[in-house]
């Protein structure tokens, strides 16, 4: 069972919930939390990765509570017309999901290692890193 | 250039000034940015033929990233408070890799401008010249000097 990378995006109402607890006792799933902003009476967004046979219905619990549940890899997209790969964001990205390839020194994008920080969306000089929440 | 011991080092920096006709320009070589903490700017994509007209020329032409040095500047207390000096030189060829030496630690590197876009203008600049379609031409206009009463203003270095 691979990990399943996903962003959730709740409203006020939703916050008070313990959504992790109910994913880990009731779904039997593996959460790991990678990135979380949540605040009393305001939206939040949170990025998990779960695991679990019964992750799909997880997920399915997630949206009935009216949580938005996207595929992480959509969260942060490069816009390739924009980019003209100078590599700033390189040294700004904590995973390691922008980094510079070697020896062509072209700058390479592994959405899969993303935890939606939006750091690199404020160094883009070209502001090429686009997102899509 | 000269490091710490008094040795005669590769400067891999300069600032030139040109003049072209904006409304010929192509937007791939010429994109207003921002860089966070510093403002709006324009990023230049420029190719400069050499000529190699001696032996000294093709020297300093054919230098190598490891033969290039670039001083390691504090912009995040030094330069702002105008204090002179730096933290040593790094070669190109370090800065490339990914990671530096400074005082001893680790300090990974990030590029500012495009080696990959570099590589094209160079690319286009030589099939220009290969075809015979580059060609020179006399100055448009020369640039102010000292000699127009034109004075620089720069902070002084160690």
């Amino acid at each position: 069972m691979s990990p399943k990378r996903i962003v959730l995006r709740f409203g006020i109402d939703s916050t008070v919930k313990p959504i992790v607890y109910r994913l880990v006792k009731d779904y039997d799933l593996v959460v790991n939390i990678m990135r979380a902003d949540v605040n009393p009476k305001k939206e939040g967004m949170m990025v998990l990765e779960v695991t679990g046979d019964r992750s799909e219905e997880g997920l399915d619990y997630l949206r009935n509570l009216g949580i938005s549940v996207q595929d992480l890899n959509q969260g942060i997209v490069r816009n390739d017309e924009k980019c003209v790969m100078c590599g700033a964001c390189t040294g700004i990205c904590p995973t390691g999901a922008l980094y510079m390839q070697r020896p062509s020194m072209e700058v390479g994008f592994d959405g899969d290692q993303c935890v939606v920080c939006l750091l690199c969306t404020k160094v883009c000089p070209m502001k090429a890193m686009e997102v899509h929440l | 250039m000269i490091n710490v011991e008094g040795k005669e080092i590769g400067s891999a920096g300069g600032t030139l000034a040109v003049t072209g006709d904006l409304k010929q320009m192509s937007p791939r070589w010429l994109i207003g940015t921002s860089y966070l903490g510093y403002g709006a700017t324009l990023s230049v994509g420029i190719g400069i033929p050499i000529p190699i007209l001696n032996e000294e020329i093709a020297r300093y032409a054919a230098m190598k990233d490891e033969e290039l040095f670039a001083p390691v500047v504090d912009y995040g207390e030094a330069y702002p408070s105008f204090t002179p000096g730096n933290l040593g030189y790094v070669s190109y060829a370090e800065l490339k890799s990914g990671k530096i030496k400074v005082n001893g630690k680790d300090v990974i590197t990030a590029p500012l401008s495009s080696m990959s876009r570099a590589r094209e203008i160079a690319s286009t600049l030589k099939g220009w010249i290969q075809k015979g379609e580059f060609q020179l031409t006399e100055p448009v206009k020369t640039l102010p000097s000292p000699a127009d009463g034109f004075t620089a203003h720069s902070i002084k270095e160690a």
